[in-house]
């Protein structure tokens, strides 16, 4: 009998459990930096939704993940999420304040 | 043309926008359209090119005419309710300066973009999404600075935008150009600034210079240079989803820098700038052969603050 040698679908949970972990400590660091964003945006006067930014943003994404495999309209819609909600966090900060 | 000289109002050679890049940024809505006391003498401009040239100035596809009258309804009631003293809705028209200019906004004689372009100093020009990407479908294009309306008509934005460095099909800035389009929304207009320098002070320059001809004549450069400087804005269209384009130009000698509040540091700007062209920008730019010339002009401009 061969030795099924592919991993376990526990094992691989594992590894996307600790994906997340590192991916959830990124979106947390970036958000630190939104938040830099915000006071020079809240000192300069300039609004949290800037068009060409969002598509610069988006476009630096799928060239990354260009030959990846990842369907390039998932990149774009997880991006515009990201995005979204990053504005989202922004527009609510500046008016707080 | 006789054009009023005014005092500078825009600047963004001073460094803040620079050459070939996108630089889009928000426009409150208040500010689409800018008006001044040149407001005459373009009209009559656009009344002689309509008169005289039309099939050059004015295109049309028949199935864009619906997202025309989107524009013509937005804009007679932005420029009413904006700028009330200066024009009045009648019944079927509108009436610019007390009666000096009149558009029927029913004139089954022009497209309703040419008859919204009637109504104000900008050129407009209508873009439409299709299979090959947004296309040009109409345009009342008077003032071009130095682009032909004719071998742009039907096209997508990549094919318009070809000549440009770093603009053409498969560019980094043609992707998130066309993206932009995609996404932009009716509530958020864009603006962004473009200029360049000319050897006239002529609204319609629909050609472009490529030659190694002295283009700014021979001998002392003063008086040969203009400053041309492009408002442009970008609004997607609620009911079609069309993109109506506004193009504003602004002109003014380069001299009026000597007279002016930090002209000096405004002269210096414009010629680290052109320093940097690469020679295809040279080239686009129509500068080739004239850039030391102009730079020493401008360094002679920054030296008179100094003396």
């Amino acid at each position: 009998m061969l030795k099924d040698s592919s991993p376990s679908l526990a094992a691989l949970r594992n590894k996307i459990d600790a994906l997340d972990e590192a991916l959830v400590g990124l979106i947390v660091q970036r958000f630190s930096i939104v938040d830099q964003v915000i006071e020079i945006k809240r000192s300069t006067n300039v609004p949290a939704s800037i068009p060409e930014r969002i598509e610069q943003v988006v476009q630096n994404a799928i060239e990354k993940s260009k030959a990846s495999g990842v369907p390039e309209v998932t990149i774009e819609r997880m991006w515009r999420l990201l995005i979204a909600e990053t504005i989202a966090y922004e527009e609510h900060k500046l008016a707080s304040k | 043309m006789a054009t009023l000289p005014l005092p500078i109002s825009h600047t963004p050679y001073d460094g803040s926008s620079k050459p070939f890049n996108i630089g889009v940024r928000p426009l409150d809505l208040k500010d689409w359209i800018e008006v001044d006391a040149n407001l005459p003498s373009y009209l009559n401009e656009k009344a002689r090119h309509y008169r005289d040239d039309r099939d050059q100035v004015i295109v049309s596809e028949e199935t864009s005419v619906e997202a025309q009258s989107e524009v013509l309804d937005l804009l007679s009631e932005h420029m009413c309710v904006r700028y009330p003293d200066i024009y009045r809705k009648m019944e079927n028209s509108i009436d610019i300066l007390n009666g000096q200019f009149h558009a029927e906004l029913n004139d089954e004689t022009l497209p309703p973009l040419a008859t919204a372009a009637k109504l104000v100093q900008e050129d407009l020009v209508l873009m439409s999404a299709s299979p090959q990407g947004w296309r040009l479908v109409a345009a009342s294009l008077c003032f071009p600075s130095a682009w032909n309306l004719l071998e742009k008509f039907g096209h997508p934005l990549h094919h318009v935008h070809a000549p440009v460095p770093g603009f053409g099909t498969g560019t980094r800035n043609a992707s998130v150009i066309d993206r932009m389009f995609d996404n932009l929304r009716p509530e958020q207009p864009v603006m962004r600034w473009n200029w360049s320098l000319h050897e006239d002070g002529q609204l319609h320059h629909p050609t472009s210079h490529s030659g190694t001809e002295s283009r700014f004549g021979n001998g002392d450069i003063g008086g040969h240079v203009f400053l041309r400087v492009e408002r442009q804005t970008l609004r997607k269209l609620p009911k079609s989803g069309d993109i109506v384009f506004t193009v504003r130009i602004y002109l003014d000698p380069l001299e009026v820098l000597e007279t002016i509040q930090d002209g000096h540091k405004l002269a210096a700007a414009i010629d680290e700038q052109l320093s940097v062209f690469s020679v295809e920008q040279e080239s686009y730019k129509g500068l080739v052969g004239e850039r030391k010339r102009l730079s020493e002009r401008l360094k002679k401009i920054t030296a008179s603050y100094e003396n």
